[in-house]
């Protein structure tokens, strides 16, 4: 089964034969930044420091500061028991190789006793193993070391833990062997970013463990890791886009992960990338490419061919050159090519290349092409530049006076607000007679006294004419209506232009504004900084009333058919003297008036509440009054 | 013209000899009720209805005046004895009384 998946891998490496390789190396800017980062974090007081330091100083062949103050804090540390302490004190020990001789039999049983321990964790049987290993010495009991390795496997394969595994199994030699098939697991677990990397999570330092621990113990075996080109070359990719780590263990990981990469007898990721500018120009006609190895060692000792398969941009996307051999330079690693005696149009260009071995080297593939970008730039010239002015209702043509560079108009132009500046030009580039058009295309109307200038865009039309028509009348606003005497400048200036320029064309004079126009001007500017008026609430304005005659009037008018009442009443004999004297009557009659009166209060001054407490009592006495009385009346003979 | 000044005075005549005391007094009620809700809305229409809760307040409290009043009358008149059989025309008064507390408290309410 998996030697069938190894064989579906190989065939799938040899289909796709135009491999990418890594746009970057580690360059010397980089080994001597981290230089600096480590001679800062230099301070002999933290052994994961010093261990880590140490090794990152040997791998940048440098030698370690003050060795003896640090070995005097190793020598400190000699008599602790935790294995991670003894595999940083062992490491660093070796490492910095002017401590003298290490008593090391104490540390040695301690971490002998930790490797063979069923309940050592998988990181401490790593800080054990690779102790011993600083100490020259191999564990007493491989086959149990082994055998807690693969228990913790089972337990916990995060990658991590294959990581560890794969250093203690390389640390172990031939034994290690059972532990290498867990490599094409490992490589599994890694998350793919951008089609362009590959990298575990957990960053910088559990990536580089695990591929510095899978070709580690692929050289124990001496059998090539499970890892093609294409993915070793993405791993490289995550690794250099990492340069800039700032601790210290990610230096040494850095630095030991990428030596490992380049010096493998396996797979060897190379990077082709551009040496210096990525420009080229009538000064600077040839394109640099270095072709080198993840640390910027040559790949092979054979010749190596760079081509340049095809070039490909500019405005129309043409390609501009196919299969040209890049020359050898007296640098092994640098290729160089003359771009620019392709006539190149100015813009943006992708190049394609490839490299390849006169010897074939089983560590790369035979073909590895990739591409880089490079921009050809020009000298831009203005082959012609008119500039006049006219009227702004255009009835008639205007007049135009021809400027050359870098000369100036002699005449001062002169316009009032009924004109308009007119100015046309067109670029080439140099050496052609194609129109350029350009990313920035400016004029500049500059006042020498008042120090006021404004910027305007020249616009340019289908056959890359610039135009630029400035109405002064209806641009006086953006001049505050000011008048004098203005420079007028021409700016142009493009990305792929080698001399972006400003030229002072000509002077010109704007005569002054109406009067009425600047005042409006003035006033409507002047109110933009005046308090806007204050905000009153308002309340809603109450109805008309009638005059007071008015309504008295009709107050009497409604109470007029009071008396109307009163009068039919007594017209028609009310018997008033038939009033039964009893209580209940009494009560009753006074019960009801109270009960008006009552109302006419509670339209006065009381609320719903009080109203309806005393309309209780009151209606209960007049209830019961009432119903005696008209009960009296009922039984009262009829008269 | 003299024809419906017969009918008048047949009507008239009619009316004062026929019909109750009671009933009159009543009559007499309603037609001052009428008269205050005919002036009030004069009222209205002359000079407008501001404050118009207080013109809506009088105004209805004079058009139910008028009809509790003829509904006293009705249950009161002899005549429709057959059809308040059980109704006597105390317990009637009582029901108007007890009618107007009831209505005066919302017009009050109301009035403003």
């Amino acid at each position: 089964m998996r030697a069938l998946f190894i064989l579906v891998a190989l065939t799938l490496a040899h289909v796709s034969s135009a491999l990418p390789a890594t746009s970057s190396y580690l360059t010397a800017n980089d080994r001597s930044r981290l230089r600096q980062v480590l001679d800062g974090a230099w301070v002999p007081n933290d052994l994961a420091t010093v261990h880590y330091g140490a090794l990152a100083y040997t791998l940048l062949g440098q030698a370690v500061n003050k060795p003896q103050e640090v070995c005097k804090f190793l020598g400190t540390k000699t008599s602790e028991t935790n294995p991670e302490v003894l595999f940083h004190l062992a490491g660093a020990w070796q490492a910095i190789g002017s401590c003298g001789t290490l008593q090391s039999a104490g540390i040695v049983k301690k971490l002998n006793e930790v490797a063979s321990s069923d309940a050592s964790p998988m990181s401490d049987v790593y800080y054990a193993v690779l102790g011993l290993k600083s100490l020259r010495q191999r564990p007493t009991d491989v086959a149990k070391v082994l055998k807690n390795v693969q228990s913790s496997l089972k337990k916990d394969d995060s990658a991590l833990s294959l990581g560890y595994a794969f250093h203690v199994a390389a640390a172990l030699g031939a034994e290690g062997r059972v532990i290498f098939d867990r490599i094409q697991d490992a490589v599994a677990q890694a998350d793919e970013v951008d089609g362009r990397f590959l990298q575990f999570e957990g960053g910088l330092s559990i990536t580089a463990l695990v591929v510095s621990g899978s070709f580690n113990l692929a050289t124990s075996q001496n059998k090539a890791p499970p890892l093609n080109h294409e993915q070793t070359t993405k791993f490289a990719n995550y690794f250099l886009s990492r340069r800039s780590v700032q601790t210290v263990k990610g230096i040494y990981s850095l630095l030991d992960v990428l030596s490992t990469l380049s010096s493998n007898k396996f797979v060897l990721p190379v990077s082709i990338s551009l040496e210096g500018s990525s420009a080229v120009s009538s000064s600077n006609p040839k394109i640099l490419l270095k072709v080198s190895d993840v640390l910027g060692k040559p790949i092979s000792t054979s010749t190596v061919t760079v081509t340049a398969e095809s070039a490909k941009g500019g405005e129309d996307s043409v390609v501009i050159l196919s299969k040209k051999k890049f020359e050898a330079t007296s640098d092994k690693t640098v290729f160089s090519l003359n771009v620019f005696e392709e006539k190149p149009a100015p813009g943006q260009y992708s190049l394609t290349v490839s490299a390849s071995l006169s010897q074939a080297d089983p560590r790369i593939p035979s073909n590895i092409v990739t591409t880089v970008t490079m921009k050809a730039m020009c000298a831009v010239t203005i082959s012609s530049f008119e500039i006049g002015t006219a009227d702004a209702d255009q009835t008639t043509q205007p007049k135009m006076h021809k400027v050359t560079y870098p000369s100036k108009l002699p005449s001062v132009l002169e316009a009032d607000s009924q004109q308009k500046v007119v100015v046309r030009f067109q670029l080439v580039a140099a050496g052609s007679n194609k129109p350029l058009a350009v990313h920035q295309a400016f004029l500049r109307l500059w006042n020498d006294k008042t120090k006021q200038e404004i910027i305007f865009n020249a616009e340019k039309d289908s056959s890359k004419t610039y135009k630029f028509d400035m109405d002064i009348g209806a641009k006086d606003p953006d001049f505050g209506y000011l008048s004098g005497e203005f420079h007028v400048d021409l700016i142009i200036g493009d990305a792929i232009i080698v001399n972006p320029l400003m030229w002072h064309v000509a002077d010109l004079k704007l005569a002054a504004p109406s009067s009425d126009a600047r005042e409006d001007y003035t006033s409507s500017h002047a109110s933009l900084f005046k308090p806007k008026p204050e905000i009153k609430h308002m309340f809603r304005e109450p109805e008309v009333r009638p005059a007071a005659v008015v309504s008295n009037l009709f107050t009497a008018l409604v109470c007029a058919p009071l008396l109307i009442l009163l009068g039919l009443w007594a017209k028609l004999g009310i018997n008033i003297s038939n009033f039964p004297m009893s209580l209940s009557a009494i009560g009753f009659h006074i019960g009801l008036t109270s009960i008006f009166g009552l109302f006419v209060v509670f339209w006065l001054e009381l609320n719903m509440f009080a109203t309806m407490k005393y309309l209780v009592g009151l209606g209960a006495l007049t209830f019961l009054s009432g119903n005696k009385m008209l009960a009296h009346i009922a039984t009262r003979p009829k008269a | 013209m003299a024809n419906l000044n017969s009918v008048l005075t047949k009507f008239y005549n009619e009316y004062t000899g026929h019909t109750s005391k009671k009933l009159k007094i009543i009559d007499a009620y309603l037609l001052y009720v009428l008269l205050t809700g005919i002036i009030q809305f004069v009222y209205c229409c002359l000079v407008g209805t501001f404050p118009f809760n207080s013109f809506l307040s009088g105004f209805i409290s004079t058009v139910s005046c008028f009809v509790l009043g003829v509904c006293l009358r009705l249950q009161v008149n002899p005549e429709n004895k057959n059809q308040f059989y059980s109704v006597s025309p105390e317990r009637a008064f009582a029901d108007f009384i007890f009618a107007h507390v009831i209505l005066h408290l919302v017009v009050m309410n109301f009035i403003g």
